[in-house]
């Protein structure tokens, strides 16, 4: 391993990170994928490949994670993406959906509805006349 | 499921929901001795003997137990073992972690492919920045470790907050893919 490589990087790294904590508008996201069994075999691996990889495009700050199943079974592969106290859960994912979904929800802080799951203590949740 | 990395990942995601900080992966694939082993090892919080029976069978979590969560993940591992003529071992102690061990015949023409095993390494690394991954795969040619502990060392106090920038994700993409 190049281990040697890791002190530029951390020196980079550690300038951005003071950078970012001095602003404090740049509000922490979480996006979590979930990651039981079943979530695996409708193919969290590759939503959760995808959406690192266009974090790092669209150079979002975010932390990406996985956990056990939602038990949301039935709609596979699910994510949650989390905002300050608030939770968004996106169903039926694709691989193909993940940029229109990182850019709806992350870039410019709008619910994707059409992939949108309706669950208990999710924002998405409210009744559309609110 | 069709790939053996897919099993790895399952199994890997046990020890993470059971809050495991170190995670070992083997993969040894050995022409010479017509043997293919594969093992998750963590210090995660273990299961009692009661537990590790439940965990196996696929028929005994009922719903009351559902709280428990035990999944179907370990019996699908042991019925793709034992579709191999391979032999499934699981060694589990309350608060010390697991061992998941499954070995089989290289020439089994019921192996699955492996899979992008190294794709799925890097992607579980970098989505847990708290967990300390080693990682190492061996045939009869090569060799290949990767150990995120010295990584974590190097990076400092402030290494999960850099885990998942782009310098680092790139720096893991190189080690691993290499």
């Amino acid at each position: 391993m190049k281990l040697d490589e890791l002190k530029a990087i951390r020196e980079k790294a550690s300038a951005k990170i003071e950078k970012r904590n001095a602003d404090a508008s740049q509000s922490e996201w979480k996006i979590v994928v979930s990651m039981g069994t079943s979530g695996i075999l409708y193919g969290a691996r590759e939503i959760i490949k995808k959406i690192i990889e266009e974090a790092e495009n669209l150079e979002l700050n975010v932390l990406v994670t996985q956990s056990g199943s939602f038990g949301l079974d039935d709609i596979e592969p699910v994510c949650a993406i989390y905002h300050n106290d608030e939770k968004v859960v996106y169903g039926k994912l694709k691989p193909e959906m993940i940029r229109e979904l990182l850019e709806t929800q992350i870039v410019n802080g709008n619910i994707l509805t059409s992939y949108r799951v309706a669950v208990p203590g999710d924002v998405g949740n409210k009744p559309a006349s609110e | 499921m069709y790939e053996l990395s897919l099993f790895v990942l399952d199994l890997v995601q046990n020890s993470i929901t059971a809050d495991a900080k170190l995670i070992k992966i083997w993969l040894f694939e050995f022409e010479s001795e017509n043997f293919v082993t594969v093992t998750v090892a963590d210090n995660g919080k273990g299961m009692s003997e009661e537990v590790i029976i439940k965990a196996i069978d696929p028929f005994m979590t009922s719903k009351s137990e559902r709280k428990k969560k035990i999944g179907l993940g370990l019996p699908f591992f042991k019925q793709l073992i034992e579709s191999c003529e391979g032999k499934f071992r699981i060694k589990s102690k309350s608060g010390i972690g697991t061992v998941v061990t499954g070995s089989f015949p290289y020439n089994n023409i019921d192996q699955p492919p492996v899979g992008d095993l190294e794709d799925t390494i890097l992607n579980l690394v970098i989505a847990n920045p708290g967990i300390d991954f080693l990682y190492t795969r061996a045939n009869d040619k090569n060799k290949k470790v990767f150990d995120t502990r010295p990584v974590r060392k190097m990076l400092g106090n402030d290494a999960e907050l850099m885990w998942q920038s782009a310098e680092m994700i790139k720096w893991f993409r190189n080690e691993l893919k290499r």
